[in-house]
């Protein structure tokens, strides 16, 4: 017979749950098979991964810089300070205007600390 | 470091999808454990056949094995994702066993000499094995995914790709077909 029965003329909730609680067993040999698979899919992951290395010296230096942007600063107040070191000292300290560096007394010089260089140019 | 066993038993399947993911041997072992009977079992019920569904069921695992890098958790459940693979590999095999497409296959034929035969057994399992055997296919899938496997209707939608709607009916006539199947043996098995 395959009409259609009302199932609940039948006690098919107790034949599924029976057949819920035999779960067929996964036998030695699949899970063997099913853990192989794994395994090989770890290790080609593992094999292509990226090699990731601790960053040496000069890369945590540039890095503590601020990278390229805190070098090109770097470089710019470099460059500032030169510029600073090598100009003119008139340029750079209001308090000696146009004067002759031999014009000026010891005090002149030494009360200035920026004319430490200049004192040096002029002798040298 | 891999964490404790009896601590990974208490995590999701999700949780051990990630963990596998991150190289744990351990997740792909308690994965398995949880997660292929059911398989095997669904595909048991489907294909009639104990070796195909073994087949069915370590494909289906390696294709979770492959994509448990891009597994977004929280967006399905790992069981129902399972499911879903299982199902599409179980039609296949189908369709090839016919040789025709799965729309066009004539209905089941009503003996399939392997589970006739347990039936000779009058044993209720086989029973039930052989009246699920000449459902169609998807009232058959319906049928075990919510009366055998447990999953709601919307998972079996989402397993089935069809509507909680059209899921509702498929389990409805197939247990009433499934009970007109087994009702001249009711003394019998009883039921």
């Amino acid at each position: 017979m395959t009409g259609d029965t009302d199932p609940d003329d039948l006690k098919l909730d107790d034949l599924f749950a029976e057949a819920k609680r035999q779960a067929p067993d996964v036998s030695g040999d699949l899970r063997a098979r099913i853990l192989e698979d794994a395994a090989k899919i770890q290790a080609a992951r593992a094999l292509h991964a990226p090699y990731v290395t601790r960053p040496g010296f000069l890369s945590r230096l540039f890095n503590s810089v601020g990278g390229w942007g805190g070098l090109g600063g770097l470089a710019m107040a470099t460059m500032a300070g030169l510029w600073i070191g090598f100009a003119n000292p008139t340029l750079v300290s209001p308090e000696l205007g146009d004067v002759e560096l031999t014009e000026l007394s010891d005090d002149d010089l030494f009360g200035d600390i920026l004319l430490g260089d200049s004192l040096f140019f002029e002798e040298g | 470091m891999d964490m404790a066993f009896d601590q990974m038993q208490e995590l999701s399947d999700d949780a051990l999808l990630v963990l596998f993911a991150n190289g744990d041997g351990q997740a792909a072992a308690l994965l398995t454990d949880r997660l292929a009977p059911r398989v095997l079992g669904f595909a048991t019920r489907i294909l009639s056949d104990r070796e195909e569904a073994e087949d069915v069921t370590q494909e289906a695992m390696l294709r979770l094995w492959k994509m448990a890098n891009d597994w977004e958790q929280g967006e399905a459940k790992v069981s129902t994702w399972l499911f879903r693979v299982a199902k599409n590999l179980c039609t296949d095999r189908l369709r090839k066993r016919r040789g025709v497409g799965l729309d066009e296959a004539p209905e089941p034929v009503d003996e399939t000499p392997s589970v006739v035969a347990q039936m000779m057994a009058a044993d209720r399992m086989s029973a039930l094995e052989w009246g699920l055997a000449q459902l169609p296919d998807r009232q058959r899938e319906a049928v075990v995914l919510r009366h055998i496997e447990g999953l709601s209707n919307p998972e079996i939608a989402d397993v089935l790709d069809v509507s909680v709607e059209a899921v509702e009916s498929l389990t409805a006539r197939g247990k009433r077909a499934l009970a007109g199947h087994l009702a001249h043996r009711k003394e019998e098995l009883g039921l």
